[in-house]
């Protein structure tokens, strides 16, 4: 066992200065011999540092230049916004195998950049939590992270799929002018007012039970306050507290009162640099048509009328080690996936339940909002959306037109003030042990659109 | 007496193999002849002969388009006005008209483009039986819609044409748009209380825009969308609605290039009908209903 030398906020890094690479990739399952070697062995170097600030395109990525230079590269991995350009690299070696190894020690983004100078992998979005524990000293325990939500702690499943997260309860979004995002909500998208205080309107879908499954605030930019999801039981907040204390974030307590329509909650901020809540105790306001004897549908709504709210989409810097985090800690299962070129994770598809996703990620900055969506009927109610969309003059973005991933049927398109939405239907249902599908590059735009076959600048680059 | 419905389009294709192959299994039309240059193609729910002819030609495009009349007194009657009109008219009977025979009037439209008005064609009957038919015979591949729908051609003067159509075959004007210096960039006509049977755009004369099978519903339109990406066609637009005629479609391209599309929707139009007018303004919610912009392609692309 080495003992990492770094201080305590720093974060470790296993990169490969090999000309091999990891090549025991999770998707290939080749073995690198890294594993059962316990690396790093032996170190052999001498302590290197490096400064950042002098590193140039195609040694590492940052900024506006990213997008185009990791998609040359294979679409991998973005770094933005970080002063702490140092790092040093202080272990090199040779695992078995002799392959080549060494010992990085840094913040996350300066010692991630570090490894694409080495022009090779980090090791932490392959396979952070089993190698690289947050606090600084190295371990290779496997339970460490994740014990009870991550599927490594239930080998056999499906034991915690009856626990833990349950689905979206709601989205929390800011918009620049809430009397008009209130009316497109309400007449357009058919959602039905529940509260309203002086800086917030609460939105719930016909069929929703839960108080609310958007909010909308006023602030003087169009943004994303936070996610939030729903746990099933009292308990899997207190579980899902510690997990994510475990894994290295900080949780904080929201207590009762502190929100409308519901009661105490956790909030961190995940990896990729979304707010996320996650909530048991929510008001239960019932579902428009109520319980007893009700119609199939509710007819005291205009426009598109979803019954539910469905996913969201946002956007990582490290979409492999977000997804890591969602799988692990609060036990996402992922049921797609797109890699590029390099076979890493561009972006990813996880669900709780039983549906091809209640939450994706992709590759974007950190803490964005690609866009939520709302579940419609069917094909046809995918085509009355449209009608309503184009008579009310918003902006369509795609469609209607069919995703290969998930093979749902879609439009996406913008609320006046710029947030993205998509209405969505069909795809298919997951049990937990679903085989995970797998997307690549190449047929990145039938992946996205099946039918048009490619993307839109547009789609890729937009987002709140 | 009149124009019944538009019969069929011969259409030029450089690589007749690969065109059938493309007409057959991805749309799913029936083979009901061949020749050593000619391919001839019916929907599985028409009786006559074909609906669709394949000719080898070193192009692509339109080679001509068959309208049926309702009584061979119709040809008689259509010559004499197309002759009083100034085109001249050329009658053709049996084997002169080739294979599906029938008797037939050609000539050229003011716009360029080659067409006969046609009576008697073969009737080789639909997959079905006239006795307790099923809804729909088993075995389809493809898309396999029902029948042909309509043509869409390319031509200088829209106006010159539409007034053609109307004045001289008795075609009933369902929809325009009309530029902002008053001409009309784009027109709708029926003759069978369709919402149209044929279409004009601005363009050059002679062109095909496009030809469109008639599909039962949207969800056809998905399933005939799926089919086209899996075989990987060129799908030109999403599945989307159109502003004129309201009908919802989806644009693609055979392998020659020439565009094809499966429409279905729009309305029953009766001749006394009075046209839609869409200003040039709104064309493009006229064109694309949910899009709302004008497609340059979609403009400017035809065969």
């Amino acid at each position: 066992m080495i003992r990492d030398r770094s201080d305590a906020e720093s974060t470790a890094y296993l990169v490969v200065v090999g000309a091999g690479g990891f090549v025991d990739d999770p998707q290939s399952g080749r073995d690198n011999g890294i594993e059962e070697a316990q690396c790093p062995c032996e170190i052999v170097d001498a302590v290197a540092d490096f400064d950042f600030g002098s590193l140039r395109r195609g040694q590492c990525f940052e900024g506006a230049d990213h997008m185009q230079a990791a998609h040359a590269r294979g679409g991998h991995g973005h770094v933005a916004g970080s002063d702490k350009w140092q790092a040093r690299a202080f272990g090199r070696g040779k695992g078995r195998d002799g392959i080549e190894v060494g010992l990085v020690q840094g913040a996350d983004v300066v010692g991630h950049r570090l490894a694409h100078a080495f022009g090779c992998r980090p090791l932490h979005e392959r396979d952070r939590s089993r190698y690289v524990p947050h606090a600084g000293t190295l371990s290779f325990d496997a339970g460490q992270v994740g014990p009870r939500f991550g599927p490594r702690a239930t080998p056999e499943g499906l034991g915690s799929d009856d626990m833990g997260i349950l689905r979206l309860a709601h989205v929390d979004i800011t918009v620049t002018d809430l009397d008009l995002a209130a009316a497109y909500y309400t007449e357009v998208m058919g959602l039905l007012e529940v509260e309203r205080d002086e800086n917030s309107v609460y939105l719930k879908c016909w069929d929703e039970v839960d108080h609310h499954s958007l909010r909308i605030s006023y602030a003087p930019r169009v943004g994303f306050d936070l996610m939030s999801f729903k746990v099933l039981r009292e308990d899997d907040l207190s579980d899902l507290e510690n997990a994510v204390g475990k894994y290295g974030l900080p949780v904080e307590r929201i207590s009762k009162g502190a929100s409308i329509g519901q009661g105490e909650s956790i909030r961190f901020e995940t990896p990729s640099g979304q707010v996320m809540e996650l909530v048991h105790d929510v008001d239960r306001i019932g579902r428009a048509t109520g319980n007893l004897n009700p119609a199939p549908f509710f007819e005291g709504t205009r426009g598109i009328a979803p019954p539910r709210m469905d996913h969201l989409l946002v956007t990582a810097e490290e979409v492999g080690e977000s997804t890591k985090f969602f799988t692990d800690v609060l036990g996402f299962r992922v049921t797609e996936q797109l890699l590029d070129g390099e076979g890493h994770q561009a972006a990813t598809w996880m669900e709780r339940s039983h549906s091809p996703h209640d939450l994706a990620i992709v590759s974007g900055p950190n803490g964005g909002l690609h866009h939520f969506a709302f579940w419609l009927d069917d094909w046809d109610h995918v085509r009355k959306s449209a009608d309503i969309l184009a008579y009310n003059g918003i902006q369509i973005d795609v469609g209607p037109t069919r995703h290969g991933i998930t093979r749902g049927n879609t439009i996406y398109f913008f609320d006046p003030l710029g947030t993205r939405n998509e209405v969505f239907t069909g795809g298919y249902r997951p049990d937990p042990d679903f085989p995970t599908i797998t997307w690549t590059e190449d047929n990145i735009g039938r992946a996205v659109f099946y039918y048009e076959g490619e993307l839109n600048d547009r789609f890729m680059k937009v987002h709140t | 007496m009149a124009i019944l419905r538009l019969s069929h389009v011969e259409i030029k294709v450089p690589d007749l193999e690969l065109a059938t192959a493309y007409y057959t299994e991805v749309l799913g039309l029936v083979e009901t002849a061949r020749e050593p240059e000619r391919v001839y193609l019916k929907c599985w729910d028409e009786h006559q002969h074909h609906s669709v002819v394949l000719t080898y030609a070193p192009a692509y495009g339109l080679a001509h388009m068959g309208w049926k009349v309702e009584s061979l007194d119709d040809l008689d009657f259509y010559a004499a006005r197309l002759e009083a009109a100034g085109v001249p008219v050329k009658r053709l009977e049996g084997a002169e008209v080739g294979v599906g025979g029938g008797s037939v009037i050609r000539f050229q439209t003011p716009s360029g483009h080659q067409m006969e008005l046609i009576h008697g064609m073969e009737q080789v009957g639909n997959l079905l039986p006239l006795t307790n038919p099923p809804p729909r015979p088993l075995g389809l591949v493809g898309i396999a819609p029902p029948r042909i729908d309509h043509v869409f051609l390319t031509v200088e003067d829209v106006n010159g044409m539409t007034a053609f159509l109307q004045d001289v075959l008795d075609f009933h004007l369902t929809e325009q748009v009309v530029g902002d210096d008053g001409f009309q960039i784009a027109t709708w006509l029926e003759v069978s209380h369709s919402s149209h049977d044929i279409a004009l755009v601005t363009g050059a004369d002679g062109g095909l825009h496009h030809f469109a099978f008639w599909v039962d519903d949207w969800n056809d339109i998905r399933t005939a969308s799926d089919v086209l990406a899996f075989h990987g066609v060129r799908i030109e637009t999403n599945p989307t609605r159109h502003g004129a005629t309201r009908g919802h479609c989806i644009y693609f391209f055979d392998p020659a290039g020439n565009r094809n599309e499966v429409f279905t929707g729009g309305y029953w139009s009766d001749p006394d009908e009075p046209p839609i007018t869409w200003t040039e303004g709104e064309m493009g919610r006229a064109l694309f209903y949910y899009d709302g912009v004008v497609n340059q392609r979609f403009l400017t692309v035809h065969s």
